[in-house]
């Protein structure tokens, strides 16, 4: 699954992060203060997160091999 | 009151605007403007308030629109002839082609980035066609956010919108609730504005719209409008490992005039001459190659040494954000590399008149919500639909349409004192509906249930190159499909959004089957292997679905084409 790598030290918990993710699929994990990708599934890989992160302490871990890739492109073979 | 979510909040407004992406936003700050005295809510399931809702952030950031150097009616005519095919609302197009400058102009004096040249005028690149292409910061919604909180326009974010709420046949507002809590809202609005974006069903990463809007829309008896032309297609990339690349990002966006088989350019085959964008005859020159055993289809980047075609400039903003998913996406090193087509969906079939008012009263659509059910496109799925850029354009223009006619509606119902008063058992109606899916600790995962509708939409020849049979059957599995809805489950608030997109995704599917299997002709996005011609003696018509009890109830409406200045030969 698609994950993210968060640097603490240089994580200044401005939660940008979590705020421009638009398929809300980063969450601000209230416990241990930083964010965490919940919701990797939904990671649309837009790298929106990463571009926003004031102090480059985020990078997005694509897993493009586990994204549902639609059955068979062709499917319908029958004659006209 | 029946148990469901946590709190209940009830919040009054006069414009409740249901989506906070350009289309939201500019319909905002426009009602406001136009209407100070009006309170309008902006609500949101991503966060909307610091403008990082939508799209916009990762789009591009081209900005398509009729320059100085272009004549507004002639851009008309040509997106008539050879996009729209004659399915468009002329009218509309032509306004929006007399205003495009004024709106380029508007949201720069709102402080939104356009590049420009030295002399400080727009900068863009030129097409041999009407219009130009500009650079703009994808940034911009947080301008606009910015702007509209100036403005006093409220907001509500992570808020996800789930039914609007009747009165009558008015709407008078809407039902939601936080995804993150389950906290629920009640909404009473004076108006209503979706601005929810476009039907995507999640195949393409970025290309995010669920449909939430139409299946809200459909739901309270709003008229549906060109459902068949509902899936755009890109190229996907393969990369030698299998995986499959989809969207402009490490996808194969400009794939459509290169396409090649050990034997041939098949695009130099298919589809001679200049294009602006994919249409389906690209898609049917893969699907063609590679059912007669020609295949792999594949581009060959050393065609685009060559410097054919139109050259963007990006704004920084955007070349940035490339450069972070170039490392993701693994470009390839070598020069040719094997495509599919990549379904990108855009399904926007809410229909709309001048003012972006939907049929129902009280109810307006704005934006990719409602870009194909405008018709002012014509015969292709929501912009960009055959001319890159015009997706912005066309949520500035109808967001700024929308707004303002939303405020005149809204300041009637407040003058007049009639209730806003949403109903206790149709708010319960609605709740209990939403929240099932929590109630059950097995049945049909979502994850699950996302992936198998996906199978049923996306393929090429289910989705872009259709017959009779298989759309038949793609409507059996749609339908099929549907009535398994009822057994999903979720695991947290943030699953009960995604039942609420599975539910829109299905209603779409069906929309689009139905409407496709009326439609005997091809046209546009349209194309049916079985009719191949475009049929103007009897298909000058538009496909129009909408509930009638349960059922769903298509009917055509003809084309005032004889009012309109571009008609097709042999019609005067
Ligand atoms: C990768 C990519 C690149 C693109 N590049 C370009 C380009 O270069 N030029 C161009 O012109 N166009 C481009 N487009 C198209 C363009 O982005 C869209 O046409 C435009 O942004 C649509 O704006 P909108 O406000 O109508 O919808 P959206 O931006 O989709 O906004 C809809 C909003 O509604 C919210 N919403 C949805 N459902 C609910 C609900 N139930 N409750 C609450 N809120 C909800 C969403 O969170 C979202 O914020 C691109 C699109 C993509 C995906
Ligand atoms: S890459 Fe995009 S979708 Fe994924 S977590 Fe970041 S902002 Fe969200
Ligand atoms: S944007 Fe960067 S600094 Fe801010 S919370 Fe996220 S990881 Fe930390």
């Amino acid at each position: 699954m698609t994950s993210v790598r968060v640097d603490e030290q240089k994580c200044v918990r401005c939660r940008t992060c979590v705020d421009c993710c638009f398929i809300c699929a980063m969450v601000w994990d209230g416990q241990l203060q930083r964010p965490y990708l919940k919701y990797g599934d939904d990671c649309q890989i837009c790298g929106v997160c990463e571009t926003l992160c004031p102090t480059g302490a985020l990078y997005i871990q694509p897993d493009w091999q586990a994204k549902h890739q639609p059955r068979l492109l062709v499917q319908g073979r029958e004659k006209l | 009151m029946t148990s469901y979510g946590n709190r209940t909040i009830i919040k009054n407004t006069d414009i409740l605007i249901v989506g906070g992406g350009i289309s939201g936003l500019s319909a905002a700050i426009t009602a406001k403007q136009s209407a100070p005295e009006l309170s309008i809510l902006v609500v949101d399931k991503a966060v909307a308030s610091k403008g990082f809702a939508g799209k916009a952030g990762r789009t591009t950031g081209l900005l398509s629109y009729v320059t100085h150097e272009d004549d507004p009616e002639e851009f008309a005519a040509h997106c008539v002839r050879e996009h729209g095919c004659y399915l468009n609302d002329q009218e509309l197009l032509l306004e929006m082609a007399y205003n495009s400058r004024r709106i380029v102009s508007t949201i720069a004096e709102w402080g939104i980035g356009i590049q420009r040249d030295e002399k400080g005028t727009v900068a863009y690149a030129k097409w041999p066609t009407p219009w130009g292409t500009a650079a703009i910061d994808p940034d911009m919604c947080r301008t606009l956010a910015k702007k509209a909180k100036e403005l006093d326009v409220e907001f509500l974010d992570h808020v996800a919108v789930a039914a609007l709420m009747r009165n009558g046949r008015r709407v008078v507002g809407a039902a939601g609730f936080d995804h993150r809590n389950g906290d629920v809202y009640i909404f009473e609005a004076g108006a209503v504005i979706l601005a929810a974006g476009a039907q995507d069903y999640l195949i393409t990463t970025g290309w995010c719209g669920t449909g939430n809007g139409i299946w809200m829309a459909y739901e309270v008896g709003a008229e549906m409008r060109n459902a068949e032309f509902g899936n755009m297609c890109d190229f996907a990339r393969v990369a030698p490992d299998g995986s499959v690349y989809y969207g402009a990002h490490g996808g194969a966006h400009i794939a459509h005039d290169h396409l090649h088989t050990k034997k041939e350019n098949i695009s130099r085959k298919y589809r001679p001459g200049f294009h602006s964008s994919m249409d389906p005859l690209a898609a049917y020159a893969w699907y063609r190659e590679t059912l007669d055993g020609n295949g792999p289809v594949f581009v060959d980047l050393s065609d685009f040494a060559q410097k054919e075609g139109v050259l963007f400039q990006w704004h920084p903003t955007a070349t940035a954000r490339r450069a972070v998913l170039a490392e993701k996406t693994n470009p390839p090193e070598n020069k040719r590399f094997d495509v599919v087509p990549g379904f990108l969906g855009e399904m926007s079939c809410v229909s709309v008149d001048h003012d972006m008012a939907t049929t129902v009263p009280g109810l307006y659509c704005v934006g990719d919500n409602s870009g194909s059910g405008s018709a002012r496109g014509g015969a292709v799925p929501t912009p960009p639909g055959k001319i890159h850029g015009t997706g912005i354009l066309n949520a500035f223009f109808t967001g700024m349409k929308g707004g303002p006619a939303a405020a005149q509606y809204a300041k009637g119902i407040r003058a007049s004192g009639v209730s806003q008063r949403v109903e206790q058992e149709q708010i319960d109606a609605v709740f209990s509906a939403v929240f099932q899916p929590m109630e059950r600790e097995t049945g049909y995962d979502v994850k699950q249930a996302l992936d198998d509708i996906q199978d049923i939409v996306a393929p090429v020849d289910y989705s872009l190159i259709q017959t009779e049979t298989r759309l038949q059957r793609g409507l059996r599995e749609a339908v099929n499909w549907r009535a398994r809805l009822g057994q999903l489950y979720a695991r947290d608030y943030h699953e009960v959004l995604r039942c609420l997109d599975l539910q829109a995704m299905g209603l779409c599917a069906e929309l689009f089957f139905r409407a496709s299997l009326m439609r005997k002709e091809s046209r546009g996005f349209h194309f049916r292997e079985d009719y191949p011609e475009t049929d103007n003696q009897n298909w000058l018509k538009w496909i129009i679905i909408r509930k009638n009890g349960t059922e769903m109830e298509l009917l055509t409406r003809d084309i005032p084409i004889d009012r309109y200045p571009v008609k097709p030969e042999g019609r005067g």
